[in-house]
């Protein structure tokens, strides 16, 4: 049986050979976040097989001869400038183990002013399909609007997290030994990122290909 | 051998010990709110472990009622004890109850109690998150249940199909019940799930490797991990269901380009998984209940903790079978029936894992061990059934009949409720400091596993004979009129049996002897603990040497070395130890929170939300919603140890 934590009478100590490792592990906080994601991956994927299966069992155009197909200008910029605010988040995320706090507040500012612009430019999108599309009128509205409504809504909660982590930063409460909730909370929004891509992706771009 | 001669007796001499060195301070510090106020506020694992199985078993007396009246209309054709729209809400409400009250929040009682004392640490990972998960389910368990006196109940059956379920054909709030509800009820699922796995990856004792862990640790993380891949399918249909309801979009509506069998693939990705979600758990009580009376461990632990992962991934690529007779094409049918046979595979390794256990070992006989037993017979016939329905001709001509009733009654009563009941006779001298009787609870045993077998055995035939489920009433002269009076006479039995039991148990905290640390000479760490446990559970957190810790010498004596061991005992404040995932060295002593009403106050706040919701007070709904969210900043905002020193965090 292998003993562990147990040293035998006569100890043979030897002085270390390599340098000492640091712990490897994640903290609880991280693992709680990294399958909270999941659980919404989940619930996005859910949500986009639905919209292909409902796309091709309806066979014939999409948008349907109905609807007009989707206008670009503000979901392709609004996606862009929430794509681009990744980078001001992990620069936050290198600025908190340092205790650059003016650096942290600034880099969390534009990453906040970010994501209001994306939720701004979808509210603006959504009063441009609203006469030919609409979420009530059929299914391919439904899902436009259900799918980036559920992202707009989960950008939101993304956001009360950055209000959150400013005003913990103006009061001091992330130190450089505290680092942690800066990068538990970059998770997400990278998360919502890539959500922002797939989502753009599939109700934006795709009905220009059939 | 009988039981009386295993009890081993008095206190584990090694924590009596450790308990003298520390014992008094950690007391102290461990110290809980008495009262109202405590019951609120209170994050111990163990309390709310305790409070989730009396829940959940009290939604099982409920939703059993709501059977046995079912089965009284049954017993004779032509009945009229209760109205086809009364019985089309029972047997729904039955289903849901059953299924999303009863038995997943059982399951997670248990684990809540005993998880954290099997990988020997002092709480979940996430307590106060604990503490709203069991609000959560309490407050969604009666929104649900409060409906029936309305006549409001769900009365679309426990799947709810479009378009039968869509405002058309069943106007009314019953079905606005049904989703919200389980929208609610899954907040509290995911919420739990997630705490169960961090707690089994970063909170096991030092030593306890992977290789270490419990089965039933095993069975709870694998069963969370499903929970948090299956539950968002279920979430989104009935998120989309509610809007196609409530706010008129058009995601199941056939005429305006939305498509009925979406909903059916959505609710059998989570609702096969499911089926596992419910058993895995049971099983894992079967794996802990059947080595220590079998005074060995247990038979091919790896097969077996592969065979529980490997089931847990197959079941997701199962969903079809339960839309054989849809009409799809028949290469999804095919691809499907494969999957079904295959799944049977991991079973079969689990199965022959507790013969072999109870075959090399040397069986005691308890209630608990009885209950055990049983449950291989009963899987085994439901198992057996359930391959049958893999074959795809068999299943179209069975399907929706009470063949299936049989069959799914055998696999969830036999799979799950069985090793329930194996588990609260096992654990019950660890949870109250009580031993229950042992003639009482063989008497017990042998009520309800009659009582079982004669109210579902006979529904095979019912089904065979063309019976299909959910009807209200029956023609007589179909030769179901006897299947159909067993299966009443036999939910009587069975209901005698869950009152003897109950009594069984009443009587054990009454005036039940007194219950050793150890009474069974089990295996596994919560038998460290005493009866019931300290608020702190370990005075010294243990270092794990083997599978079986409390049967290798080392792992118990450790709490005696380390007892001066400030890093062991943990004594200044609410700590627990954080190690590392693959092998548990220590990384880290972490604050853990105090008591604290914000659970509770976030709880009451999504309730109103949901409340809201349902009778269309949108602005009640927007404002409620935006207080919890308020409430959960406040939440994050105080983080436990955010007010000690910066320094104190790094060990």
């Amino acid at each position: 049986m292998t003993t562990l934590d147990t040293r035998t009478e006569q100890a043979i100590r030897r002085p270390p050979r390599a340098a000492p490792e640091r712990p490897v592990g994640h903290t609880t906080g991280w693992w709680g976040m990294v399958l909270f994601i999941c659980t919404e991956s989940m619930t996005f994927a859910a949500f986009l097989a639905s919209y292909f299966y409902l796309r091709f069992d309806h066979g014939g155009p999409w948008p349907p001869a109905a609807d007009k197909p989707p206008h670009l200008l503000f979901p392709s910029v609004g996606t862009f400038v929430l794509v681009l605010s990744c980078v001001t988040m992990a620069l936050a995320v290198r600025a908190a183990p340092k205790g650059r706090r003016a650096a942290l507040g600034l880099t969390l500012l534009v990453t906040l002013l970010a994501g209001c612009v994306f939720v701004a430019f979808q509210c603006v999108d959504y009063t441009q399909e609203m006469p030919s599309s609409t979420p009530t009128k059929d299914a391919y509205g439904s899902l436009m609007f259900m799918l980036t409504g559920l992202h707009v809504v989960h950008v939101l909660l993304g956001l009360g997290m950055l209000v959150v982590l400013v005003a913990s930063t103006l009061l001091g409460r992330i130190g450089p030994k505290r680092p942690e909730p800066v990068a538990i909370v970059s998770l997400y929004w990278y998360f919502l990122a890539v959500l922002a891509v797939c989502i753009y992706g599939t109700v934006y771009l795709t009905p220009y290909l059939s | 051998m009988t039981a009386a001669t295993t009890v081993t007796g008095g206190v584990i001499p090694e924590r009596r010990v450790a308990e003298s060195a520390v014992g008094e301070i950690l007391d102290e510090v461990w110290e809980e709110e008495p009262g109202l106020i405590g019951w609120i506020t209170t994050v111990n694992h163990k309390r709310i472990g305790r409070r989730y199985l009396v829940t959940a078993g009290f939604f099982f007396m409920l939703a059993g009622i709501n059977a046995l009246v079912m089965r009284t209309q049954l017993g004779t054709p032509n009945n009229t004890l209760v109205s086809p729209e009364l019985y089309d809400q029972l047997f729904s409400l039955h289903g849901v109850a059953m299924i999303f009250f009863f038995a997943t929040p059982f399951n997670a009682g248990f684990g809540n109690f005993f998880l954290p004392l099997m990988i020997g640490t002092r709480d979940m990972a996430f307590p106060r998150m604990n503490a709203v998960s069991y609000f959560l389910f309490l407050f969604s368990g009666l929104f649900m249940f409060s409906s029936l006196p309305f006549g409001l109940a769900p009365d679309g059956g426990w799947f709810a199909y479009v378009p039968l379920t869509g405002v058309k054909y069943l106007p009314g709030l019953n079905l606005d019940v049904y989703t919200l509800g389980l929208l609610f009820l899954a907040v509290s699922t995911t919420v739990g799930s997630i705490n169960f796995i961090v707690t089994a990856l970063k909170m096991r004792a030092p030593g306890m490797t992977l290789n270490r862990v419990p089965i039933y640790v095993w069975t709870v993380v694998t069963q969370s991990f499903m929970l948090i891949f299956a539950l968002p399918s279920l979430d989104l249909a009935n998120a989309m269901l509610f809007l196609d309801r409530r706010f008129g979009t058009n995601f199941f509506d056939i005429k305006h380009g939305g498509d009925a069998i979406l909903w059916q693939h959505l609710f059998w990705i989570f609702g096969h998984p499911d089926v596992y979600i419910i058993v895995l758990p049971a099983m894992g009580i079967i794996s802990t209940v059947i080595p220590t009376f079998s005074r060995r461990p247990i038979t091919a632990y790896p097969l077996v903790v592969l065979a529980t992962v490997a089931t847990g991934i197959i079941s997701f690529g199962v969903w079809v079978h339960h839309m054989f007779a849809v009409g799809l094409s028949q290469v999804s049918e095919s691809f499907f029936a494969a999957a079904t046979l295959t799944i049977s595979i991991p079973a079969g390794v689990q199965m022959f894992a507790w013969l072999v256990t109870m075959w090399k070992g040397r069986v005691v006989i308890t209630t608990a061990m009885l209950y055990a037993v049983s449950f291989i017979v009963a899987f085994v016939i439901g198992g057996v059934t359930g391959v049958m329905f893999a074959v795809v001709p068999f299943d179209q001509q069975v399907t929706d009949s009470y063949f299936v009733v049989a069959h799914f009654h055998y696999v969830l009563f036999g799979g799950a409720v069985l090793p329930m009941l194996a588990g609260l006779f096992y654990w019950w001298p660890k949870m109250t400091g009580r031993m229950t009787s042992h003639k009482g609870g063989i008497v017990s045993f042998i009520l309800v596993f009659t009582g079982f077998n004669v109210t579902f055995f006979p529904m095979h035939f019912a089904g065979m004979l063309g019976m299909p489920r959910r009807v209200y009433t029956y023609p007589s002269g179909l030769g179901w009129d006897i299947p159909n009076l067993i299966s009443t006479i036999g939910a009587f039995i069975l209901a005698a049996g869950f009152l003897w039991t109950f009594f069984v148990f009443a009587q054990s905290l009454l005036s039940g002897p007194r219950a050793p640390d150890d009474p069974w000479g089990a295996n596994t760490l919560e038998w460290v603990t005493g009866s019931p446990p300290k608020p702190y559970n370990f005075p010294v957190i243990p270092t794990v040497h083997s599978l079986n810790p409390l049967w290798d010498g080392k792992s118990l004596a450790s709490m005696e070395e380390h007892r001066h061991d400030y890093n062991r005992t943990m004594t200044s404040t609410h700590l627990a130890l954080r190690t590392s995932e693959l092998d548990t060295r220590v990384e880290k002593i972490m604050p853990m929170p105090e008591e604290t009403p914000v659970p509770f106050a976030t709880a009451v706040l999504l309730t109103a939300f949901f409340i809201s919701m349902l009778v269309g007070a949108y602005h009640a709904a927007e404002v409620s919603f935006g207080l919890c969210l308020a409430v959960v900043a406040f939440w994050l905002w105080r983080r436990p140890g955010i007010d000690e020193p910066e320094e104190a965090e790094e060990l």
